[in-house]
């Protein structure tokens, strides 16, 4: 079903600058692969030659750092996910020596069915320090946070990052499979407050659909783009693209960036959601409709008539928002809720 | 229940204030089983006559002394002092913004409540007085025993009942999340409403600065400025209005704007607010807040995106939102509770205090 022949390839782009990554990059609405961008890297000149060797460049930057770690057993196959009545999870996190971590998944890099272990979104500059003097791709202004990912063979259900997302395979191979933001519905994402890794996560098991319990997810596949990834190569995915990540070899790791073109205090849009779930949803139909009405006015499609009757001084937040202003509303809402 | 059309319409003039569409009336109502389609209609509806049996009436009917005499009654010395609104004479009754809209035209001083009927009687004699206002004073706490001379069997799980109380002001329109059952019962008010819908031609002024906790119409609806607030003119097209006595009542639908005005030096009215929703739903605006700080200007397209998001959990979500997630792991997306509520308000002040 999900082969790299009946589904549409992600765009490629070549001849980029890995010093100096453009915006038509970086500021991209749709999803591109950069072939060999960080072909150089050392660390993806040692994965080259071995998982053995990836790991000993890996651990010339250790210095005791303790990850966290998603541990499953060999039964679910890497698929990091809920258990079967969405009660629990089919792994356990645990925190380890990043250098144990790395033994265990060299241990077993030829193994049949191999413990799943998976070390999700961690600081590269807390925990391998100075690996990106030699190892980095150069973002001009931006100043993205730096995460490795280091696991092996691991299915990642299709999520969400509200950042924008340049992803780098330093070692091993990686499918993405991708979804315009708009998909949604057609994924069946599944419970938004209880999650494995934060985000909420596609219901669908991408390797064997359930068509019958699914069936929009066919209307999914018709929008989804795929990439296969080998060392070197990166991809992009822009914000809220949804994604889902297969690490196919026995030893994998992934550098990541992630950078939001908003300022910090924006903060995430999350909470206004569970808010407006909590205080919205479940009124009287007619109620819901003027509340709609009301996001509409005021958040989806302001313009300049908004608040332009009122006085500029005076508008709060329906003016321009800055880091002050946020923290008096945010002061305000919090003696709101408060009661 | 019939209605009286709309009479003339074009360039907006003073007369439009004139012609604007009669609520619909409604009479012979049996105060004591008021009918469901009224309490749950999503349209305004005047009841004529619905409490002019309560002694509370007929004492308004009679004379402000006897009504305030009335009140005085079940006025009691260990009540707490009531928050009295006071603006000066200028102001013309019409609580709101000073100018640049930097603060309010008002202040807020409290006043044992028999002080303030004593002030009112007082001032009734003058040209133009301060403007007074008692406003959504709860029944129970402030004038102990009167509900059980003067009340009305609504049904409905517990509603709030409160009194207000002022001479000639005037309530600039706003709009609240409960349903609202508003009674005169002592001089007379005149009541305009516009259905929700007419937000953007409103000039709804701020969000997180206003002067009795909701937002309100920058226009002055006994001169509008149609040159500032051209599309005031429309809104006035779908205003309805009723001129309320002593013993009359007027169903105000959860978020129809309102506009206030009370016409005789000493005007009392009763109200009852309920809501259609469990109270621990709070108030959508602190999400609606929320939202601008978050969700307002994010580039257009993740605008649009985040748009899609609200629209499939929350303004239209509905039975398959959640449909292919066990009912036992459905978290928010489920029916939501009280406990969930606590919860969720205690990971957004958690969010909020950082």
């Amino acid at each position: 079903m999900l082969t790299a022949e009946t589904l549409r390839k992600i765009d490629e782009l070549t001849g980029i600058d890995p010093r100096a990554l453009p915006d038509s990059v970086l500021g991209s609405k749709q999803p591109l692969v950069l072939r060999g961008i960080a072909a150089d890297w050392p660390l993806v000149r040692a994965g080259r030659e071995s998982p053995r060797a990836a790991c000993d460049y890996l651990l010339r930057f250790y210095r005791q750092a303790t990850v966290g770690v998603f541990l499953g057993p060999p039964e679910i196959e890497g698929r990091f996910f809920y258990d079967e009545d969405l009660s629990g999870l089919n792994f356990k996190p645990a925190l380890i020596k990043l250098d144990t971590v790395l033994e265990e998944i060299v241990r077993h890099a030829d193994a049949v069915r191999p413990p799943a272990l998976y070390v999700g979104s961690t600081s590269i500059d807390t925990a391998l320090p100075d690996f990106r003097r030699a190892n980095d791709l150069g973002f001009g202004q931006r100043d993205p946070l730096a995460s490795i990912w280091i696991s092996n063979r691991s299915r990642i259900a299709a999520h969400h990052d509200l950042p924008d997302n340049l992803a780098c395979v330093a070692v091993g191979r990686r499918r993405f499979t991708l979804f315009p933001p708009d998909q949604l519905e057609n994924l069946y994402i599944g419970p938004i407050d209880f999650t494995p890794a934060g985000q909420p996560i596609s219901l669908v098991d991408f390797r064997k659909p359930d068509f019958a319990r699914f069936p929009k997810f066919a209307a999914a596949l018709a929008q989804a783009r795929v990439a296969e990834l080998g060392p070197g190569d990166a991809i992009f995915i822009p914000s809220l693209w949804w994604h889902h990540i297969e690490s196919l070899e026995g030893m994998n790791v992934l550098v990541n960036y992630w950078w939001r073109d908003t300022p910090d205090y924006m903060d995430s849009p999350v909470n206004a959601l569970l808010h407006a779930i909590m205080t919205v949803r479940d009124l009287p139909e007619e109620q819901r409709r003027t509340m709609a009405q009301m996001f509409q006015h005021y958040v989806f499609a302001p313009g300049e008539q908004t608040a332009a009757h009122i006085p500029e001084g005076a508008r709060r937040v329906l003016g321009p928002l800055d880091a002050a202003r946020v923290r008096e509303l945010r002061a305000y809402l919090l003696k709101r809720l408060n009661r | 229940m019939h209605y009286i059309p709309v009479v003339n319409r074009g360039e907006p003039t003073m007369r439009d204030l004139e012609n604007v569409r009669r609520i619909a009336e409604m009479a012979g109502c049996d105060p004591q089983s008021l009918p469901a389609e009224v309490l749950r209609s999503s349209q305004p509806v005047v009841l004529r006559g619905l409490v002019g049996h309560w002694p509370m009436a007929r004492a308004g009917r009679a004379s402000a002394e006897e009504a305030a005499a009335y009140l005085r009654r079940f006025v009691r010395d260990d009540a707490p002092a009531a928050v009295v609104t006071v603006g000066p004479p200028e102001i013309g009754g019409r609580f709101a913004y000073n100018r640049e809209l930097s603060d309010f035209n008002f202040r807020r001083e409290n006043v044992p409540l028999g002080v303030v009927l004593n002030t009112l009687l007082k001032y009734a004699a003058q040209e133009s007085p301060p403007a007074i206002y008692v406003a959504s004073t709860t029944l129970d706490t402030w004038l102990p025993g009167f509900r059980a001379e003067n009340d009305l069997a609504l049904g409905l799980p517990d509603p709030l009942a409160s009194i207000w109380i002022g001479n000639r002001t005037r309530i600039p329109a706003h709009q609240d999340l409960p349903d609202n059952l508003a009674c005169v019962v002592a001089g007379r008010r005149r009541v305009t409403l516009f259905p929700p819908q007419q937000l953007s031609n409103l000039y709804i002024g701020p969000l997180d600065f206003t002067p009795a906790g909701q937002a309100i119409s920058l226009v002055d609806i006994d001169a509008p400025d149609f040159e500032r607030f051209p599309r005031f003119a429309e809104a006035l097209a779908h205003a309805r209005v009723a001129e309320l006595g002593p013993g009359d009542a007027v169903f105000i639908p959860s978020m129809w704007w309102h506009h206030m005005q009370a016409l005789e030096d000493f005007n009392v009215l009763v109200n009852y607010w309920w809501r259609q929703s469990p109270a621990w739903m709070d108030t959508p605006m602190n999400a609606l807040m929320l939202a601008i700080m978050t969700v307002r200007d994010l580039p257009p397209d993740q605008r649009e995106i985040w748009s899609d998001v609200f629209r499939h959990y929350v303004f239209g979500a509905g039975e398959a939102t959640d449909a292919h997630i066990p009912p036992g792991a459905r978290g928010v997306l489920g029916p939501f509770d009280e406990d969930q509520a606590r919860a969720l308000r205690a990971r957004l002040l958690q969010r909020l205090n950082r």
